[in-house]
């Protein structure tokens, strides 16, 4: 029995972690769109088109050769995905971080300027 | 007592629902909801539930699940714990050096100060992760970054396409019929008593 590694463990191909993208931000469209119900924005298509993305990849995936599948394996697979998906936005985080702190370099030097209105006009 | 990785799932799910509630704008009641949700959800990320024992239920899907064992949950909570000390460490100092520059107001160094040590910590807690300097070191792990980006990027895009083909679902408003009399003489009224033109 290995251990839990986001590095190493469950899916480590390219095309299986173009399908975590696309698995995690399903995730995250569908929860944003439940609880932020609002029947005018009319959510309901979207909202099916996201739960099929998560759901028929892991029912897929939890199938036992009898057709059957449970409940506790499905929220296995999404705990596996949706860490996986932590993880990888995660491991972006030293670069964004290094971008930011470039910005806060410029922000920290910056001087007021004596008339932010004309400076704004001429940028 | 709730299996780890069921709660673990949860309290992630809450904190995306709490972060959807904060952004819908201080218009919607519902987003005064958000930070209560925020801190369930983080602390049942790091409390989390001890491993099942040999006599409970989920004793025997540990048997099955690779990342399911002692090592397992003590390398997750060490992820978590990391990732939330780096994560709120780095909020806060941008949000100290933004509020300490003069950008909004007058510079308060103090601020700035405390804000640049908590970047500086923020950076330490980083470089202690050993997984990102694992991943950084590893080629197969820059692809796979590279390979979730493009598959964040694919499903924004299906989204997209999605929501405009709901958009043209949408039935379109009849054209406005014209103001009648009565409605004419109202706005007139009201420009007039506004604008004090004469109209």
């Amino acid at each position: 029995m290995s251990t839990f590694d986001l590095l190493s463990d469950g899916i480590s191909s390219f095309g299986a972690m173009i399908f975590i993208g696309l698995f995690f931000i399903s995730f995250c469209f569908s929860v944003h769109l439940i609880v932020t119900w609002n029947p005018y924005h009319r959510p309901i298509i979207p909202l099916v088109c996201s739960i099929l993305i998560c759901t028929i990849p892991v029912t897929l995936l939890t199938m036992e050769a009898d057709g059957s599948t449970s409940i506790g394996e499905m929220l296995e697979v999404v705990f596996l995905l949706t860490s996986l998906g932590a993880g990888m936005i995660l491991l972006w985080l030293p670069i964004i971080l290094s971008l930011t702190t470039i910005m806060m370099f410029s922000l920290t030097k910056r001087t007021p300027s004596p008339d932010p209105l004309i400076e704004m006009t001429e940028n | 007592m709730v299996f780890w990785v069921n709660q673990a799932l949860l309290s992630f799910t809450l904190l995306i629902a709490a972060f959807s509630m904060w952004r819908m704008g201080p218009a919607f009641k519902r987003s005064r909801f958000a930070g209560p949700i925020a801190l369930i959800g983080i602390s049942g990320l790091i409390f989390l539930p001890e491993q099942p024992l040999y006599f409970e239920n989920d004793y025997h899907r540990c048997e099955l699940v690779s990342f399911c064992n002692d090592d397992g949950r003590e390398s997750y909570l060490n992820v978590v714990k990391w990732s939330i000390i780096s994560l709120f460490s780095s909020i806060f100092a941008c949000f100290a050096i933004i509020k300490g520059s003069s950008i909004y107001s007058e510079r308060n160094p103090t601020l700035l100060a405390s804000g640049w040590i908590v970047l500086g910590f923020s950076w330490w807690t980083i470089s202690q992760s050993p997984w990102f300097l694992e991943a950084y070191t590893r080629i197969d792990v820059i692809f796979w970054m590279v390979a979730f980006v493009l598959g964040v990027l694919a499903s924004l895009y299906l989204f997209f396409r999605i929501v405009r083909f709901t958009e043209k679902l949408t039935p379109k408003d009849p054209p406005t019929a014209p103001l009648d009399e009565k409605e004419r003489r109202l706005v007139t009224e009201m420009i007039r008593r506004n604008l004090g033109g004469r109209i």
